[in-house]
């Protein structure tokens, strides 16, 4: 095996949703860590409490925040993201299509508390995600819906990657990986979550589909430490190759 | 970098606040502030303290448990002439007048009129800062506000009480407010607005607010030792220099 690091880190969130640091906090904490890129994706609209006020005024000045750091910093590059929920069992996304292309890096994730598309979607599927994530509660109708809806999103929408897939909400892996991998989005190691993640990274490899390992980190302390999930996918033996963020060392 | 200024606090002077000017100072020591601005309401509002008051406020320490104390007042925009509710010859021995716009003297009405009382008050040169600009019983014209202040060089305060409710609705104005003066690269200064000394040095959300809209460090005056003596300092010349604004 080739060794290897990773030089971005693509899934950190900031003030402007859940997170506590300014931009700035997390570009700062990205070079002390030596990474040549940084990726601020907040929560989007859809999540409850924590999802981003006013989305489109907010993305814009996160923009020009960013267009800043990069201009008089350089380094790290910061790129400006989304953590966007879907919010329909048609993997219907929380912010239009227009709003994402704008953007440098799309998540989509599934959340159990999200404002859903509609009552239905609720009742059909928020609702029980919710329970089951709280109880035992398993249903192989609602891990079908998960992961068409999942499906659905990253076909109908600019989805770079796939966000932090088997936490939480019960989905068939082997679908969603196969499916990432014919249209070329990858799949999330979130660091964050990496001791529970093993069994659904097993479960996407045969797919041949890509990963990117992430921090989700929500303070600059925790932007960039990305050893869980390294540790994961050497012990997985996962090529350098199909791991987006990674470069190989000489 | 860390907060070492409180510019807006009240004592039970303004009638409505529930600690001594003493508790007020021994609590901003505690919290190793520097600066404190003491900053009753002008006698319009119910319960504030006579004209006296600050006239009185020399005999005042000008420092005490190891923190300077600033002789402010928070006084009130009476019209859109921009007519304050203390006389100049009191506002001119104080150090810091803080302006703002309360129901009990200025009937909310349009942005245009809310805006014009503000506008002209900050013409007035003993005029040194606008409170709590994000309330949204007082709508504004934030971008001619910005701009006259930054003129005047005069602050815009970020209140963080207004944050926690005092002033329903806030938030978004605030936010608002920061991010442009951010992109001006205005300078800000928080204030408390305590009206109890547990809440004197309390500006994390209001520092949170400021930092999250992308305003540096340098630009929030509570930050910096020689920042909050250099503007007592210019206003304080402004003030002597200044030809008196008459005022209809």
């Amino acid at each position: 095996m080739k060794d290897w690091g990773l030089f971005a880190d693509l899934h950190t969130h900031t003030c402007h949703s859940d997170g506590h640091a300014a931009i700035t906090g997390n570009a700062a904490a990205a070079r002390d860590r030596g990474l040549k890129q940084v990726a601020i994706t907040d929560h989007g609209p859809g999540n409850f409490g924590v999802g981003m006020k006013r989305p489109e005024l907010t993305l814009a000045a996160m923009r020009e925040q960013i267009n800043a750091w990069n201009k008089f910093e350089g380094s790290p590059e910061v790129l400006l993201g989304i953590e966007a929920n879907v919010i329909s069992r048609d993997g219907d996304l929380d912010l239009p299509d227009e709003v994402l292309k704008g953007l440098d890096v799309v998540i989509a994730s599934l959340h159990p508390l999200v404002r859903p598309a509609s009552l239905l979607d609720g009742l059909t599927l928020f609702a029980p995600d919710l329970l089951q994530r709280l109880t035992k509660f398993r249903s192989r109708r609602l891990r079908n819906a998960n992961t068409k809806a999942m499906i659905e999103a990253v076909s109908r929408h600019p989805v770079s990657f796939v966000g932090h897939p088997g936490l939480w909400i019960d989905i068939d892996t082997r679908e969603l990986a196969k499916a990432c991998a014919k249209r070329d989005t990858a799949l999330e190691i979130n660091c964050s979550h990496a001791s529970e993640l093993e069994g659904y990274v097993k479960a996407a490899l045969p797919a041949g589909v890509d990963f990117v390992i992430n921090s989700d980190a929500h303070t600059p302390e925790v932007v960039g430490r990305l050893e869980p999930g390294i540790a994961l996918a050497q012990r997985l033996r996962i090529p350098a190759e199909r791991i987006r963020n990674a470069y190989v060392r000489e | 970098m860390t907060i070492i200024a409180d510019m807006h606090t009240h004592t039970i002077v303004s009638g409505h606040a529930y600690s001594t000017l003493d508790e007020n100072l021994r609590a901003a020591s505690a919290k190793r502030l520097l600066f404190m601005a003491t900053t009753e309401h002008g006698p319009c509002m119910p319960g504030a303290p006579h004209a006296y008051y600050f006239s009185n406020m020399r005999i005042l320490p000008r420092e005490l448990y190891g923190v300077r104390l600033i002789r402010g007042i928070e006084a009130n925009v009476l019209n859109t002439a921009g007519e304050l509710d203390l006389p100049e010859r009191f506002l001119r021995n104080l150090d810091y007048v803080a302006v703002g716009l309360h129901d009990d003297c200025f009937a909310p009405a349009s942005v245009e009129e809310n805006t014009q009382a503000l506008l002209t008050a900050m013409q007035n040169p003993l005029v040194d800062t606008v409170v709590h600009p994000g309330n949204p019983k007082f709508p504004l014209d934030i971008s001619r506000l910005l701009t006259a202040a930054a003129e005047q060089g005069v602050l815009i305060e970020i209140n963080n009480s207004s944050l926690l409710g005092s002033r329903k609705g806030s938030g978004e104005t605030c936010g608002i407010i920061a991010r442009m003066a951010s992109e001006r690269r205005m300078r800000v200064v928080l204030g408390s607005d305590a009206h109890y000394a547990g809440s004197v040095g309390e500006l994390t959300k209001a520092l949170n607010l400021a930092r999250c809209a992308g305003i540096a460090d340098e630009y929030i005056l509570n930050l910096s030792k020689d920042a909050v003596e250099q503007f007592v300092e210019q206003r304080r010349q402004r003030k002597q220099t200044a030809r008196k604004v008459p005022i209809k």
